[in-house]
């Protein structure tokens, strides 16, 4: 047991060093974020904006859509550079759990996607002037129950979709459609906080995400397995 | 509907199952032959009994026969996802090329009767409800249901190494499959108009009327017929690509 969660971290630690060493992912996927953020503003007219139950609902279905696409970004490039410098043969030559791998690799993601998404709220703050410091920490928590399913899909599919034809290509196609819950689940419970009506409203929606957190984390992790093994 | 246009519209469906079932019976040999020649007729009657047999809804109409087709396409899609999922369970413990052969034809034949489900919904829903699509809960679940398995025949299409392949896919027909009733459950939840189940309630058959009961079943049983000469001859042909694969590799090396 302490061998495998030193694998998680050493592997998880690695890809940590090596976003900082270079810091291309982070960069590129705060600022498609952003863009997507101001793009809507264009597409939706400078409405929008402010309090209330309607403004919290598109403002928290702009910032979870912004997110997912922003997403694709680092959980690609997280797994391009697996495959670019033989890190797939690597993980199939190496002894260690193939669970314990999939764990590293899915907590790096998902820390890179909390700073991501931790700056995507302060932005919807300013450019949409939402109430997110009124309900900074429920907001965090829903945020993380989502983000944690967003990871662990999203690492699994990603090792797929980079060893396939067209890369990168394939993984929101095949990521987006079992995500589906994800997002309805975030934005509903994001629109709670942000349209002020709170817990109640919220509570199923969380309930939602852990349960799916919960499967998915163990799918994904059960079969990292066969997308290593040769 | 005029009854003459209608007398007459059936009949050349019915000289055109005919000859559909001769060719097949022409064309195929052994046990494909005699369920060929089943899926035909069991067609041709099933599409007799919805439009002759079945009594006109009284609330919707004409229109409501589409569910002769819509509801067994639904079935059978939900049904071969299902069995994708069983070969893919069981090419990854057993890892037999077989069972992924089968998967894919089931995936393969089972978009085909979701393209259906998604089609005739709406062609219903204009005249029943107004409006061609709703982001109703089952409607919704339907669609997402096919970009998964879109999705699975997409990955396939991308990978050249077959074992590769087959790996991959089994793990996206595990996924999706445990994810979809998640997917239903939150569409559900996020909204939901569709006609309550009419078929099996909690006060058991009757709220279809019996001549209704005869179209139904008997369309899911044409239906049935259909899909498995479908992925016979889907997983049939998969197996003749693979020999000339390993034909053309071997002449080659």
């Amino acid at each position: 047991m302490r061998l495998f969660f030193s694998v998680v971290w050493a592997v998880a630690e690695k890809d940590l060093r090596a976003e900082w060493r270079a810091r291309e992912s982070l960069a590129l996927m705060l600022v498609f974020a952003l863009l997507v953020l101001t793009l809507f503003s264009f597409a939706f007219g400078p409405g929008g904006g402010g309090r209330g139950e309607e403004a919290g609902a598109v403002q928290a279905g702009i910032l979870w859509v912004a997110f997912l696409f922003a997403s694709v970004i680092g959980l690609s490039r997280s797994m391009s550079m697996e495959r670019e410098s033989e890190g797939f043969a690597a993980m199939r030559l190496s002894p260690a759990d193939p669970s314990a791998l999939f764990l590293g690799k899915m907590i790096a993601a998902l820390l890179l996607l909390a700073v991501m998404e931790a700056a995507g709220f302060a932005a919807l703050a300013v450019l949409y002037r939402a109430p997110v410091a009124a309900a900074a920490g429920p907001l965090a928590l829903v945020a993380a129950a989502a983000t944690v399913g967003i990871a662990s899909v999203g690492t699994l599919f990603a090792a797929m979709s980079a060893q396939t034809r067209t890369r990168e290509v394939l993984l929101p196609v095949l990521m987006f459609p079992l995500l589906v819950p994800v997002l309805i689940a975030a934005v509903k419970g994001t629109a709670a906080f942000l349209g002020g009506r709170g817990w109640p409203e919220a509570e199923d929606w969380v309930r939602l995400l852990v349960v799916y957190d919960v499967i998915f984390v163990v799918a994904s992790a059960m079969a990292f397995e066969f997308i290593l093994s040769e | 509907m005029g009854g003459d246009a209608l007398v007459v519209s059936a009949a050349i469906a019915l000289a055109a199952f005919v000859a559909l079932g001769g060719f097949l019976w022409h064309r195929e040999r052994g046990a494909d032959r005699w369920l060929a020649l089943a899926a035909a007729g069991a067609l041709a009657f099933s599409m007799y009994a919805s439009l002759f047999i079945a009594g006109t809804d009284s609330l919707q109409g004409p229109p409501q026969r589409i569910f002769y087709v819509h509801v067994p396409s639904a079935w059978i899609a939900f049904f071969a996802f299902f069995l994708v999922f069983l070969f893919s369970v069981r090419y990854l413990l057993w890892r037999r090329e077989e069972d992924d052969i089968r998967a894919h034809a089931c995936a393969e034949v089972g978009v085909v009767f979701c393209t259906l489900v998604l089609i005739t919904g709406p062609i219903w829903a204009r005249p029943v409800w107004g409006v061609w699509w709703t982001w109703d809960a089952r409607l919704t679940t339907s669609l997402i249901l096919w970009l998964i398995y879109v999705g699975y025949l997409m990955l396939r299409a991308y990978m050249a190494d077959p074992e590769q392949r087959a790996r991959f896919a089994a793990v996206l027909g595990v996924l999706g499959f445990i994810d979809v009733p998640i997917v239903h459950m939150s569409v559900v939840w996020w909204r939901t108009l569709h006609p309550g189940p009419v078929v099996t309630r909690a006060g058991g058959m009757s709220e279809l009327p019996g001549s209704m009961h005869v179209a139904l079943w008997t369309s899911l049983l044409a239906f049935t017929l259909v899909f498995f000469y479908f992925v016979r001859r889907r997983a049939e042909l998969e197996r003749l690509q693979a020999r000339a694969e390993a034909a053309r590799a071997a002449l080659e090396g």
